[in-house]
């Protein structure tokens, strides 16, 4: 099932979300949705916050051609961050048609429990890595445009709340 | 202060990988489970034995012998371990009456984040580094009986239980 997004800004992509303590079905049943939601908007990665569910959870997959990866990561976490920066144009399904480069480490080695409840350990490099990063800091209350100098950020907040009373508009 | 309730296995909050604890204040979890900690006279206690699935333990390995060296360590992570390994008997507050052989790596260099944000690494060998890979066991999800054989693990079960 397809869950609608919170657009930017809203209180509720700025808070830090709370770990996940048992594998439920109500679980299971967010990360397919959010899988779901993620294929079709189309987008490369989605926080739980971004739906509302103030839950570290995240889902990602890079793979822009061939077979797919859907990945779930629950309680995921920044083990090691390679000294070496890269840049990547970002963009953010809450934050539609913005984007801007962001410097981040270019390597990642991450940790996080599958639905299993199984721990997963996961070196990224390249676009997984900023995927990574950039939906592990939604789960920290924080988003790439807060990377941004204040006049960029504000700019595109107020094209967010412009966006949002059209939409509300209908 | 205060002692905190343990998790007792096979409590489900025992077999879940831990969140970080990033910038959140845990100044008052973690005096809290030192108090546990000493109260219960334990070496070590990781969140998830008090119910917090956050990566957080306490520890002081010589309390027993010597004087208080309490620590608390913040998103810990073993760095290095040593190829050396040797099996000596655990036991662990959440799973009390069991003692299990586990093989560790006899010394290990963690790195971890005090209380005030400080970033920290040190080597630990002897107890402490035993210590430390239990609790470090405890913030992904396992405990001392996930060590075991089939065989062993039945019997300790069965001890437990009785």
């Amino acid at each position: 099932m397809i869950r609608s997004i919170l657009i930017h800004p809203d209180p509720r992509l700025k808070k830090s979300c709370d770990p996940v303590a048992e594998i439920t079905d109500d679980l299971r049943v967010l990360a397919r949705d959010m899988l779901d939601t993620m294929y079709d908007a189309p987008g490369i990665g989605l926080a739980a916050p971004q739906v509302g569910v103030m839950r570290r959870l995240i889902v990602m997959d890079c793979i822009k051609e061939g077979t797919p990866r859907p990945m779930v990561l629950l309680n995921p976490a920044v083990v090691w961050a390679s000294e070496d920066l890269g840049v990547y144009e970002e963009g953010c399904l809450s934050i539609p048609d913005q984007y801007a480069e962001v410097r981040r480490p270019a390597e990642v080695r991450v940790t996080w429990m599958d639905l299993d409840g199984a721990m997963q350990e996961e070196q990224f490099a390249g676009i997984w890595a900023t995927c990574a990063q950039h939906e592990i800091d939604h789960l920290d209350g924080k988003l790439f445009i807060d990377y941004l100098g204040p006049l960029k950020r504000q700019m595109i907040t107020r094209k967010m709340e412009k966006l949002k009373r059209e939409m509300a508009r209908g | 202060m205060a002692v905190l309730p343990l998790r007792l296995w096979p409590d489900p909050v025992l077999s879940v990988v831990c969140a970080p604890v990033g910038a959140a204040d845990v100044r008052a979890l973690a005096s809290d489970m030192l108090d546990t900690m000493y109260h219960q006279y334990g070496r070590g206690l990781a969140a998830p034995q008090v119910g917090v699935v956050q990566t957080l333990f306490v520890m002081d390995a010589a309390w027993k012998s010597g004087d208080p060296a309490p620590m608390v360590c913040v998103d810990p992570v073993i760095v290095w371990a040593c190829d050396t390994r040797a099996v000596g008997p655990e036991g662990c507050l959440s799973i009390p009456g069991v003692t299990a052989q586990v093989s560790r790596a006899v010394a290990v260099r963690l790195a971890w984040t005090d209380l005030d944000g400080t970033a920290w690494e040190a080597a630990f060998d002897g107890f402490a580094a035993v210590c430390i890979q239990h609790e470090m066991d405890h913030l992904r999800g396992v405990v001392t009986l996930d060590h075991l054989d089939a065989a062993a693990r039945a019997l300790a079960e069965v001890e437990y239980q009785g």
